[in-house]
């Protein structure tokens, strides 16, 4: 029985207060509360998968767009609208082995054909031995 | 200097390993559940509160595992959940709070004393409520229910007093 007036002693009354009878959690409690973690460690860890392939792709993404830039940074600037004089030289030729192609039509494919080769890749070409009669660090016998 | 809670579950809750939360619930359900009880009266409540505790420190398991004093920050969660679903008891209609208020739930039959002290912890004020809770339930220092409520440690103390003086008094008029 708790008696108030006893004292002033808070340590009945605290006694009586940890002390009230039914306040355990039910036996089934534990599971269900497990349940709850295992789902939501799972979500977790598929969201943290999600996670890192956004970032991996997000590189991805980063590295080509850089690697794309570079690329056209360092590609050989287009050539200069062809020249007059030689489209029109080309023109002709076109005209001497196709007759029948009118003149305008000749112009316009001559025009593409040197902007065409102006935009080709040309490879400087780098011997593999050094020209007869170059210096080399080889041993001469 | 070491903080309380070992390593090895710091590194397990951290890594979001189950067998730390297992043992997380072993050390703190049944003193989470006692103090959500008497927070809010009623064993559902207490259940959903504490199943919120732990749901939620599996998505902040990092700060869990580094927090200072793990005890206190699962009774600062519990606090935060405890406030939730009561906010959510409040928008109920009056009638399901006052079977609340009128019959504090329990799994056993309860004594005359056992309900005169329920009645008198369920008519203190809230924050009054809650340090009682976390003092005699969880089982908390004054220091690590000053950081689970946010107050300093002499605040803590002296709303405790308050409390128990209030709960005397109350156990008075009853019993008189």
């Amino acid at each position: 029985m708790i008696d108030p007036e006893a004292s002033d002693d808070p340590t009945e009354l605290e006694r009586a207060l940890a002390g009230r009878p039914g306040r355990e959690p039910p036996p089934a409690f534990r599971a269900r509360v497990m349940g709850a973690v295992s789902r939501e460690l799972g979500a977790a860890r598929r969201r943290e998968r999600w996670a890192f392939a956004a970032r991996v792709a997000a590189a991805a993404l980063l590295w080509l767009n850089l690697s794309l830039s570079a690329t056209i940074a360092a590609a050989p600037p287009l050539p200069a609208a062809p020249n007059g004089r030689a489209a029109a030289e080309a023109a002709e030729q076109l005209r001497r082995l196709l007759p029948e192609m009118p003149r305008e039509q000749a112009l316009a494919y001559a025009a593409m054909l040197r902007v065409g080769s102006g935009v080709l890749a040309r490879p400087t070409a780098t011997p593999l031995h050094p020209p007869r009669g170059a210096l080399t660090n080889e041993p001469t016998h | 200097m070491s903080r309380p809670g070992s390593d090895a579950l710091r590194r397990g809750l951290a890594a979001g390993s189950e067998p730390a939360f297992a043992e997380l619930y072993d050390r703190f359900a049944g003193r989470l559940f006692r103090a959500a009880l008497s927070m809010l009266g009623r064993r559902e409540d207490a259940q959903d509160a504490v199943q919120e505790v732990f749901v939620a420190m599996v998505r902040s398991r990092q700060k869990l595992a580094a927090a200072e004093d793990i005890a206190a920050y699962l009774f600062a969660s519990l606090r935060h959940a405890a406030g939730r679903l009561a906010a959510r008891r409040a928008r109920q209609p009056a009638a399901a709070q006052e079977a609340v208020a009128d019959a504090p739930d329990r799994a056993a039959p309860a004594g005359a004393d056992t309900d005169r002290l329920d009645r008198a912890l369920a008519a203190l004020p809230p924050e009054q409520r809650e340090v009682v809770a976390l003092k005699i339930d969880g089982g908390l220092t004054f220091a690590q229910i000053g950081q689970a409520v946010g107050v300093s440690p002499n605040t803590a103390a002296s709303r405790y007093r308050y409390a128990i003086g209030k709960l005397r008094d109350a156990l008075k008029e009853t019993g008189s």
